[in-house]
């Protein structure tokens, strides 16, 4: 029998090696699966598990009514580095912003230097100025010489080029420069995809605005390529609903709308993650966490507040940086593969290489002779080897102990298993110091947050890394591995508009700021209305970047137009954030850089419901080695399927699951909440049930 | 005693990300252009006896890893928590080295006892003085570089200290700049006091105490794997200012490196004199100076980019620094612009180590471009507007791996720039080109990176310009392995104009509404033969305006042809190019302006010159410099303009400088009186 209400919502995210499906019934039941991504199309696994959710599990296509998407599509391009040929337009005399960049580099003490900058995107001889120029206040100090317009085309057709970008000084000020010179190529050359920097991103300081602008062009030809090809798709397959796809700045786009500003779509998938775990975080009362998704190669951090994740007006994507409102998700180079070594001055170091999957860790047995974290896992019995991966991988714990003992226990002087804990306390550190930057950097101290452990090393390492950050509460999902498909069925549609503003807010008079801020509502509105949502369900946000006359950087703080003296209550909730996140503020001179607005459409906070196995949890007790001395604790290993809501239990225990193994470590106590959600508290904490940020 | 070595990651982990916390508070807080958007600052932390052992690895400027606060920190009579300690003044212990630069020092208490400090410095955009901008190289002696305050407490018990911010801020041009960026700089080292009690928090006092102890042998333990590598061995180079003063003569920095096993010696021997201008460095003849240790520094890390950076690193170094010399000033000789002088040593650091690893290390980075500062009237508001506009670097020098990063990779490219939008929008002038110069890198297998340009206009009357670092109008980044050496740097006014002026080496002027001034810094040297390199590279060049047609011919032997190049024709080119070659190539190739120069102040006569001038009272031997290099001039004018050119008529067995410094002895009798007194 097909369930054939017109409501079942699915969201698809595609990672490199899987696709990830969360499926919610009209009932609340839910559907997680995986099937292998298709990197050469990954439409196809898109398709396939369309199809698979329609014969297997007996869903109609047409009934669903939301259809959510995760892509690497963007991310990729740029990766692979299989984006359009570039032509980029610049004003002249100023063609080379994009390779000169700000100057500083990252990689400060080295002399042997490679560019840090992303020229690969337009290099030399597809950088052309044309004649032009617009002056700071906006004023044409130079008209555009059209002439020389078609001249700079014709010169990058030749270079080979498939799609402009244009990114004219003080174009945010006056666009009128560069819409002319759309209107121009549209002209002659209408197949030539533009884009604008007055569009994508109409701020100041033409380097970052060149970069953004040149990424746009880089991947759009592509990302547009995708979309249409895979609603057309879906069309195929019977489904109505709309494809939306995440930003990655937390919220859904229709495709149609994502495909106009593409480079929004860069790490939509960790977006997603996010936004998964603080659905996850809320359905259990939990509105401030710190997410860590531990895979192989790397961990993601990223910080919740309030329930609502940290957005950055800035991102990275492969190593360069990027001006586009992101999630702000930190990857650190340590994970389940990350490789121990020793430095020549006798140092234990862990990542950031990688054994990877392949060869992967020595205990896979494919020939890694490396130490890696998860042979230090094996070695100290907090993962069974017979039981990883659900038991579909069988690990070889001698090959783990000979490699720890090859690499760092016998030129360190130690026994394997003091190496071996050694290995986790390095990566402990390692991983605590990159939650505490993301942490202090906006301010916020990791105790007042609840740690939430995701991907197939989150939930081993929380215990360790929360104490190691005097957190006291952990949580592991239920699916901590598919969090990011469940995150895309918990995301609001949303679209962000800003434009610079540069006044100071002392006498300033707030009608020019409602003004303002009107323009932006009906751009806004007019990429909502092509969403087909109700009106009356949109929440609408508005926003102010502030900074202090001089200062070169500036904070987001929300903008409430209706309040009796809107300004001043924004100068003083900028004093009282800047406090926060500097850790100082003064009463002086403030201006505003952008004003923002973000429309968001209803979030779906219907509950899941989930089911649990029969039988008794307790599936035996092994030892695991734990404390500086390594010394062999009893712990019982319970099976993750057969808990209960409510079951309680002390540290140390080990819980196992086919996609992850929790640790318990003692002096930790452990309860199933209702949702099945594993709640982790450490003992000792006084108000441990009445600590809930939210109930 | 040691502890052990996870705890010891454990702990540097915990450091570093202090440091890094310290420098972030900064970076964000900070009011400057100067600091906001070039970074100049550092922070760190300290032992008790001032030992730099963390420091930040990707923020701030990259000068003061081997920094020791001991100096000053022990001329502070006695410390209560929550001081805080300032001094600029140069010759107060040398940690400041020139007196734009405040540090800072706090010191962090555990049970009523210093475990450590936590420190740093900010480059204050002026401090006063007889320039805006405080530092100008024709100032001769630190008492016209600004205020200078010796070490003394900022802040006391938590307080601050008034009367000494008001005297401080009341002789500064800006001073609301100054007050906001020592605000930054609080803010910072409260954050590291804190970052260090969480340390201790959690690792101990004792294991905190030994174990930043061990951070130190650490890092040093890594230096000496690394130097035990080079063969052992004395590496000369030596390498000049474009003048030691304004309309002076070239300035030579000369070091011998000697590599023993895991130690080196720099043995700057061979140094000109201070001089009587402000690129006098001011090392307090420390042999561990931080000034030193920066080349020192860049080459170990770029030999081995995992080497943990602490003052430890350079307790593989010794140095000789004579008395009375460039490296080695007596008070109160200059030393604002000391930023020029020391990147000039890193390059010639570079050059001495650069002959024990050919293949592991670059050539000469770009340098010579200046840090432009702009003091002007804004129409619109009637204000006096004083903000620097941007560091005008170069490339970096092509390595045995690839081309030089253009545009940007010198060594002082820790600096960020200011986008042209800051500056049109804050500063009134009008920017008309900010790009990369064509055919600026050295030829080379491996191209050096290109000079970066700047072109702008002036919208008042006098509009003051400072080319703060302007340098290399003469002698250029050199190449190796023939591999060619750079361009030379441009400073030009009125370009294109009958206007046109060459302003060549000056640092200071003034110009007026429809005035043009361009500024370029010097190109880096190329690595390995230009006749060598992939000719697809070279027409990618060429496509890319980075080299002319013109020059593809000329300095790389290729024979451009329909939308690439005549393979044939460039073979035939190439070979006859080998043919003509004289033999016996020099590993270096300096440019023009050097190999000119040093037909005559070849290295015989000038160790002669030093030998002699080592032997004179230090107030006298700039004085006699000038006169020696004048009858050397002399010599040459006299020879007329019948000789062949590059024919020198001085004799290079020191014999002609001997006598000219002899003829000078004669001509003042009280230079002998001081000489044999």
């Amino acid at each position: 029998m097909k369930v054939n209400q017109p409501d079942i919502r699915v969201g698809v995210d595609v990672g490199g090696t899987f696709t990830d499906f969360a499926c919610v019934l009209p009932d609340g039941r839910r559907l997680v699966f995986k099937i292998a991504s298709t990197p050469g199309d990954p439409s196809l696994a898109v398709i396939a598990g369309l199809q698979e959710l329609v014969t297997t599990h007996a869903v109609s296509a047409a009934s669903i009514s939301v259809f959510a998407h995760g892509t690497t599509v963007a991310t990729n391009a740029v990766l692979e580095r299989k984006g359009a040929v570039v032509g980029l337009l610049a004003t002249e005399g100023f063609r080379d912003v994009l390779e000169i960049g700000r100057q500083m580099r990252r990689q400060m003490y080295s002399v042997r230097l490679a560019t840090e900058t992303p020229v690969f995107l337009a290099p030399g001889r597809r950088r052309v100025g044309v004649a032009e120029r617009i002056g700071p206040d906006g004023a044409v100090l130079r008209p555009l010489d059209e002439a020389s317009v078609i001249r700079a085309v014709e010169q990058l057709l030749a270079e080979g080029a498939t799609s402009l970008a244009v990114a004219l000084l003080f174009s945010f000020a006056n666009p009128t420069h560069e819409r002319r010179i759309r209107a121009i190529v549209a002209e002659r050359w209408p197949e030539l995809p533009v884009s604008l920097s007055s569009d994508i991103d109409p701020v100041f300081r033409e380097y970052e605005r060149t970069v953004v602008t040149a990424f746009d062009a880089y991947i759009k030809p592509t990302v547009d390529a995708y979309l249409a090809n895979l609603a057309e798709a879906l069309v195929g397959e019977a489904v109505n609903a709309p494809l939306r796809v995440m930003q990655s700045r937390g919220g859904l786009a229709g495709a149609a709308i994502a495909r106009r500003r593409p480079v929004r779509l860069f790490l939509s998938g960790p977006a997603a993650g996010v936004i998964g775990g603080l659905a996850e975080g809320e359905a259990n009362g939990y509105r401030n966490l710190i997410t860590v998704d531990i895979g192989g190669t790397s961990c993601d951090i990223a910080l919740v507040n309030d329930a609502k994740p940290l957005v950055r007006q800035e991102g990275m994507i492969d190593g360069f940086t990027v001006r586009v409102p992101m999630v702000d998700v930190n990857a650190i180079g340590s994970g389940g593969g990350s490789i121990a070594w020793i430095d020549r001055a006798g140092g234990l170091k862990v990542g950031p290489h990688s054994a990877g999957s392949a060869p992967g860790p020595a205990c896979y047995g494919r020939g890694g002779v490396e130490a890696t974290v998860t042979d230090a896992s094996v070695v100290l019995g907090l993962i069974d080897p017979g039981y990883f991966a659900g038991g579909s991988l069988a690990l070889d714990g001698e090959k783990a102990h000979a490699a720890i003992a090859e690499r760092i226990a016998g030129p360190l002087a130690l026994s394997v298993e003091a190496a071996a804990l050694g290995i986790h306390r390095v990566l402990t550190a390692q991983m605590a110091e990159g939650i505490r930057l993301v942490s202090i950097k906006q301010g916020f101290d990791p105790r007042d947050f609840t740690l939430l452990g995701l991907g197939g090393g989150g939930a081993l390492h929380a215990c360790a890394l929360a104490e190691e950050l005097s957190m006291t509460r952990v949580l592991v999902p239920r699916y901590p591995g598919v969090l990011s498909a469940a995150g895309l069925l918990a995301a609001p549609v949303e679209h962000e508009v800003s434009a610079s503003f540069a006044r100071p807010i002392s006498g300033l008079p707030p009608a020019d700021v409602s003004a303002a801020l009107a323009m932006l509502d009906i751009e806004a509105a007019a990429l909502m209305s092509a969403e087909h949502l109700s009106t009356d369900s949109i929440k609408i946000q508005h926003a102010a970047d502030i900074c202090y006359v001089g200062q070169g950087y500036h904070l987001e703080v929300p903008l409430d137009l209706v309040g009796p003296d809107p300004l001043g209550t924004l100068y003083r909730d900028f004093l009282v954030l800047h406090d926060r996140i500097y850790g100082h503020s003064v009463e002086g001179e403030t201006r505003i850089v952008n004003l923002r607005t973000v429309h968001q459409g209803p979030i779906d906070t219907r509950p899941a419901a989930l089911q649990v196995e029969a039988g008794d949890p307790v599936k035996g007790i092994r030892p695991v080695l734990v404390g500086e001395g390594a010394v062999a604790l009893q712990a019982p290993v319970l099976d993750r399927a057969r808990m209960v809501a409510a079951h309680e239990f002390d540290g140390p225990a080990i819980i196992e699951q086919d996609d992850t193994t929790t640790w318990v470590a003692p002096g930790w106590h452990g309860r199933v909440l209702d949702t099945l959600m594993l709640l982790l508290e450490k003992t000792g904490d006084a108000d441990r049930d009445g600590n809930r940020d939210a109930g | 005693m040691a502890i052990d070595k996870v705890t010891l990651e454990v702990l540097k982990n915990h450091c570093r990300a202090a440091a890094e916390s310290m420098a972030f508070t900064l970076y964000r807080t900070a009011h400057s252009t100067f600091v906001k958007e070039t970074e100049d600052f550092t922070t760190g932390l300290t032992t008790s006896d001032g030992e730099t052992f963390a420091t930040p690895v990707e923020l701030g400027a990259t000068w003061f890893v081997g920094l020791n606060y001991k100096t000053v920190i022990e001329m502070i009579d006695a410390y209560d928590e929550g001081d805080i300690c300032m001094t600029n003044d140069p010759y107060s212990g040398h940690v400041c080295t020139h007196s734009p630069d405040m540090h800072v020092w706090k010191p962090v208490f555990h049970e009523g006892k210093i475990v450590c400090f936590v420190v740093g410095h900010i480059h204050n955009t002026d401090v006063g003085g007889a320039v805006p901008a405080s530092i100008s190289r024709t100032l001769s002696e630190v008492h016209q570089e600004g205020i200078r305050i010796p070490p003394a407490k900022v802040m006391r018990k938590g307080v601050f200290n008034q009367e000494l911010i008001d005297v401080m801020l009341a002789n500064v041009r800006m001073p609301e700049q100054n007050w906001g960026d020592l605000k930054a700089q609080i803010a910072a080292m409260n954050t590291g006091e804190r970052r260090v009690h969480e340390m201790i928090g959690k690792f101990g006092i004792e294991v905190f105490r030994e174990g930043i102890g061990d951070l130190l042998d650490y890092a040093e333990a890594q230096a000496r794997a690394i130097v035990a590598e080079l063969a052992d061995g004395d590496y000369f180079f030596a390498d000049y200012m474009d003048e030691d003063a304004a309309d002076g003569f070239p300035c030579r920095l000369a070091l011998t490196l000697r590599i023993r096993g895991e130690t080196v010696e720099l043995d700057f021997t061979g140094s000109d004199p201070q001089v009587e201008s402000s690129i006098n460095m001011p090392t307090g003849g420390q042999e561990r100076h931080a000034l030193l240790m920066v080349g020192l520094i860049y080459v170990l890390y770029s030999l081995d980019t995992r080497l943990f950076l602490n003052s430890g690193v350079c307790r593989v170094a010794s140095s000789v620094l004579p008395e009375g010399t460039i490296v080695n000033p007596h008070f109160p000789a200059a030393v604002g612009l000391r930023t020029l002088s020391v990147q000039r040593l890193m390059g010639v650091i570079f050059g001495a180590f650069v002959q024990a690893a050919p293949d592991r290390l670059p050539s000469c980075p770009a340098s010579g471009g200046p840090i432009m500062n702009v003091n002007t009237i804004d129409n619109r508001t009637g204000r006096r507007v004083v903000a620097a506009i941007g560091p005008i670097t170069g490339g970096a020098g092509g390595d045995p791996w690839r081309d030089g990063a253009e545009g940007s990779g010198a060594n002082s490219s820790f600096l960020k720039n200011t986008p042209v939008e800051i500056n049109e929008a804050e500063v009134p002038i009008k920017i008309q080109r900010y790009g990369l110069t064509p055919d600026s890198g050295g030829p080379g297998k491996h191209r050096g990176g290109l000079a970066l340009e700047m072109r702008f206009e002036a919208q008042a009357p006098n509009t003051k310009v400072t080319a703060r670092n302007m340098d290399r109008s003469r002698f250029s980044s050199w190449g190796v392995l023939s591999g060619e050496a750079g361009s030379l740097s441009r400073f030009v006014l009125n370009p294109g104009t009958n206007r046109e002026r060459n302003l060549g080496n000056i640092d200071f002027l003034s110009i007026d509404p429809g005035d043009v001034v361009h500024v370029g810094s010097g190109g880096a040297g190329g690595w390995g033969d230009p006749l060598e390199r992939d000719p697809e590279l070279v027409v990618q060049d060429v496509r890319r305006g980075f080299v002319s047609r013109g020059a593809a011919e000329s300095r790389y032997g290729l024979v451009l042809g329909d939308g690439g190049y005549d393979k044939a024709a460039t073979v035939r080119l190439r070979a006859e190019r080998v043919a003509a070659r004289l033999d016996g190539e020099s590993f270096f190739d300096f440019g023009k302006g050097r190999t000119d120069f040093e037909v005559v102040w070849n290295h015989g006569n000038y160790d002669v010159l030093t030998e002699l001038l080592a032997a004179t009272p230090v107030h006298w031997r700039f004085f006699v410099k000038h006169r020696v290099f004048e009858a050397i001039d002399g010599i040459i004018a006299g020879a007329g303009a019948v000789d062949e050119p590059g024919q020198a008529k001085v004799k290079d067995d020191g014999s002609d400088v001997r006598a000219c410094y002899q003829r000078v002895l004669k001509e003042f009798p009280q230079l002998r009186a001081a000489v044999e007194g």
